[in-house]
């Protein structure tokens, strides 16, 4: 029963098995590198669980998905801007500082600049204030107020926008030495440009970019990409990116040592020739319960880059995922 | 008295002096040198000592001695040649003999250094390896707390290192899975553990995680090794999601079309 098993898993795999096998490096051919001819499949008949995870509807670039869909139609006609700006000092200025954003709605762009305080810039969106009074002699005063807070204690700044319902965007600068935390759901996309530190971001419907960074990373969100720029990543450190519905396009220096785990049901690639694959072999364990064997194909893509390092696992679902030579 | 003179004196008294010595005897006896009177005397001396009779000893005497030795003897306890002694004679008598006396004690030296020192040693080694266990034990659990998502995650890296029936790294990965505050660091603990989903405990631990996530991310996971492992009493734990209001509704759909393949 159990060589049936293997051989019907071995039938359903030539193409696959073969892509792991191969070795990364003279062959022009096999060099992962951007070149259509290379992908590393994770082929539906991979999945052994027969876990067809394709959903057509959902089938485009999920890169400006939330653009096109906040800002289309009469979305500004319907709504208008409030800015308000604060400047926040820091009680240990020149120091390292921390910085917590969290958002119900609204996105958030983080950029270093060079200067001692944070600048925090917030753009409010209500229901513009009708001039004319509608049909039944009523006209809009006022939409519901807001609810940001921001404080600052021992060089940790923390802004809070709790409202779901009224969008609030953060435009936020800071030094370039800061660890930040941001937290997004709803319009949440999430930007961050030219800082040095530990970057820790979450948001559930928005893309997050991070550009020209140094440090290390987690960004996780549901939909849209997860596009990260390094100019230097912190050795050692274990990083995660994950998504559900986008691209992880990750760009490094050309010496970078990791290890990679990855995950997804599109394509990976790379135009790194220190990339190798580890061939991922079924898990074969003994169940504890009976007798029996249970059988698992762990459809992780191991690989380290530059003979590896720390573990930086990617994951998405519709999606790829791009490790690039920066 | 002329000590210096008494060789030729002696030899005057025992009449052995050679022609020159006589001379030379007379003439020291002309000069006043050797006292005649006392030459004479020491003469008189030696012939008396040499006339002196020696008493014989009895045949009584002999046969007493005898008597008084074989009493004495029998008085005495009676000393064989002790154990020690033949073995000595056995041993140190021949070239052999020592030769495997020498190796028989290097050898003997070497066992018995070896069981003493061999067993703390190794007790010491083992002790220190459950040491090395609890530090890493301690440094793993100590860098789930930290603020830092990258040194939680170092923590979950950690307990992969450790054994999966260590009973207290599998609590603090379900602690972490069911509480960490960043969806990434909970989908770590969640891909460590799944590896061990096949133990019962384990299994039943993830099952009862379901309810406690509020991240897409991680319920979406849930849901993927639920279907993995086949195992239907997740099913339920995945309708109170279902029926969340703050659960967004193409979580629901995709949740929804996973579940269902959980025959």
């Amino acid at each position: 029963m159990k060589k049936i098993v293997i051989m019907t898993l071995l039938g359903c795999f030539p193409l696959a098995v073969n892509a792991q096998m191969v070795s990364v490096k003279p062959n022009p051919k096999i060099q992962v590198s951007v070149d259509p001819d290379f992908d590393i499949n994770i082929d539906p008949s991979f999945d052994f669980n027969f876990d067809f995870d394709f959903e057509p509807s959902m089938d485009f670039d999920f890169g400006n998905f939330n653009e096109s869909f906040n800002f289309g139609g009469n979305f500004k006609e319907l709504y208008q801007e409030d800015t308000q700006e604060v400047e926040i000092p820091l009680s240990k200025p020149g120091q390292r500082g921390k910085l917590n954003v969290e958002s119900h709605n609204g996105q958030v762009r983080i950029s270093a600049y060079d200067g001692v305080t944070v600048k925090v810039k917030m753009i409010k969106y209500s229901k513009k204030v009708e001039k004319s009074s509608d049909k039944a002699g009523m006209r809009l005063l006022s939409s519901g107020g807001f609810s940001v807070q921001a404080e600052e204690y021992n060089n940790t700044v923390t802004i809070e926008n709790e409202g779901w319902g009224n969008r609030v965007d953060f435009e936020i600068q800071i030094p370039a030495g800061f660890d930040i935390s941001a937290e997004t759901y709803n319009n949440g996309n999430i930007e961050i440009t030219g800082i040095k530190g530990e970057m820790n971001v979450e948001s559930y419907n928005g893309p997050i970019t991070l550009k020209d960074i140094s440090g290390s990373v987690s960004a996780s969100t549901y939909n849209g990409q997860v596009l990260v720029t390094f100019k230097e990543v912190t050795p050692d450190a274990p990083m995660i990116f994950s998504t559900y519905n986008g691209n992880i396009d990750l760009t490094v220096p050309a010496g970078t040592k990791f290890s990679t785990k990855m995950k997804t049901n599109r394509e990976i690639y790379t135009d790194f020739e220190g990339f190798n694959l580890k061939p991922t072999a079924p898990k074969t364990e003994r169940s504890k319960e009976g007798n029996g064997y249970s059988l698992k194909y762990e459809n992780w893509v191991e690989g380290t880059l530059n003979g590896g390092g720390a573990e930086v696992m990617m994951e998405t679902h519709n999606g790829n995922i791009y490790i690039r030579k920066g | 008295m002329e000590e210096q003179h008494i060789a030729l004196i002696t030899d005057f008294i025992d009449g052995a002096l050679t022609e020159d010595a006589k001379l030379t005897f007379d003439k020291l006896v002309a000069e006043g040198q050797i006292d005649m009177v006392e030459v004479n005397a020491l003469a008189n001396l030696k012939s008396e000592v040499v006339n002196m009779n020696t008493p014989e000893p009895s045949a009584e005497l002999k046969v007493d001695f005898y008597k008084m030795l074989s009493a004495e003897q029998a008085k005495q306890p009676t000393i064989r040649p002790s154990i020690l002694d033949r073995l000595n004679e056995l041993v140190f008598g021949h070239m052999l003999g020592k030769m495997v006396f020498g190796i028989t004690l290097l050898v003997l030296g070497l066992v018995v250094g070896r069981n003493f020192m061999n067993n703390p040693y190794q007790s010491e080694i083992s002790n220190l390896n459950g040491q090395m266990i609890e530090m890493k034990e301690m440094m793993m659990m100590a860098m789930l707390e930290k603020e830092s998502v990258s040194d939680r995650l170092k923590g979950i890296q950690m307990s992969s290192e450790l054994s999966s029936t260590n009973q207290k790294v599998i609590e603090a990965l379900f602690l972490t899975l069911d509480n960490d505050k960043s969806a990434n660091v909970r989908i770590a603990a969640l891909n460590t553990l799944a590896q061990y989903a096949n133990d019962p405990q384990i299994r039943e631990g993830l099952i009862n995680s379901i309810s406690q996530q509020t991240s897409p991310l991680v319920q979406m996971a849930l849901a993927t090794l639920m279907v993995d492992l086949q195992e239907k009493k997740a099913v339920d734990e995945f309708n109170s999601i279902l029926n969340d209001e703050f659960t967004p509704e193409e979580v629901k759909t995709s949740l929804k079309e996973r579940i269902e393949k959980i025959m």
